[in-house]
């Protein structure tokens, strides 16, 4: 079964880097969605059956915190995957998230090997 | 102030050189006693703010070809192949954030929670570079041939 992802990131240059890393660690993707912010993120989660979400914490309009509290109180959102990237190394934060279902947490900058592993970790419990 | 400007120079430092390796292949140093160098033409100036239990900014002056080549090795772009100049200041503020983050880490350990402003980067004149970097505390790195000052501000909250 190959995988839709949601890449949620204000910047284009990390939506790149990590369809790169994606498409170099060999998780089998159908499709890659991607939006600026955590509303927009919204909306194409409500329309599309994602099976992975990739967010950053700082972003405008919603945050990627605000995002996941969103999620989590949805019931058709709340069991999808989500792997924060961030460059926010706080602990408490991280801890929060992880309480809200984030299963994972990378911290920028990342490399292809820690996508390959956190995706295997996250969508395959290896 | 001293030591706080010692302490955060240096992991500014720290950040600024680790972020610069492990993001863009890019080897950074300090310039040790070098003074900063007058600049002749416009550089690109890239800011960004943090406010938590305390406040400030971090900011760095690259020249064009430096930022551009910096935004090349971030994308893993062919270095013969130019980008978008929106590609290349969309890189700058990246590569800002993430120093910014590492810094705080760095200089506050894990705990604290601080909120980034959005990084804001663009091209300023000459004239307005080295009126901004002669104001202020600067520190010099090198990058190859080229020169990269930057500076850290931090303001401490009264309770």
């Amino acid at each position: 079964m190959k995988w839709k992802i949601l890449i949620v990131d204000d910047s284009n240059v990390v939506k790149t880097v990590l369809m790169k890393a994606l498409a170099e660690s060999g998780a089998p993707v159908q499709k890659v969605f991607d939006a600026s912010n955590g509303r927009d993120a919204l909306d194409i989660l409500r329309k599309e059956s994602i099976n992975l979400v990739f967010a950053d914490i700082n972003m405008p309009v919603m945050t990627g915190v605000e995002l996941v509290e969103n999620m989590a109180d949805d019931p058709a959102l709340n069991r999808i995957p989500v792997i924060m990237i961030s460059t926010d190394g706080s602990t408490s934060r991280m801890e929060y998230l992880k309480s809200k279902g984030v299963r994972a947490y990378v911290r920028k900058p990342f490399t292809t090997e820690q996508i390959r592993s956190v995706v295997r970790e996250v969508m395959l419990g290896r | 102030m001293a030591a706080e400007n010692t302490a955060s120079g240096k992991a500014m430092e720290y950040a600024l050189i680790s972020v610069l390796k492990d993001m863009a292949g890019t080897e950074a140093a300090p310039a040790g006693s070098t003074s900063v160098p007058s600049f002749e033409t416009s550089l690109i100036h890239a800011h960004i703010t943090f406010d938590g239990e305390c406040s400030g900014e971090l900011g760095m002056f690259m020249d064009p070809a430096l930022a551009a080549r910096i935004a090349s090795r971030i994308l893993g772009a062919d270095p013969n192949e130019p980008l978008l100049q929106e590609m290349i200041l969309d890189a700058g503020k990246e590569l800002l954030n993430v120093i910014c983050g590492q810094f705080l880490t760095m200089r506050f350990g894990p705990e604290p929670i601080f909120s980034l402003g959005v990084p804001r980067v663009f091209p300023l004149s000459a004239q307005a570079c080295n009126a901004l970097i002669s104001s202020s505390p600067i520190s010099l790195f090198k990058i190859g041939a080229h020169f990269l000052p930057a500076y850290v501000r931090v303001r401490q909250k009264t309770p």
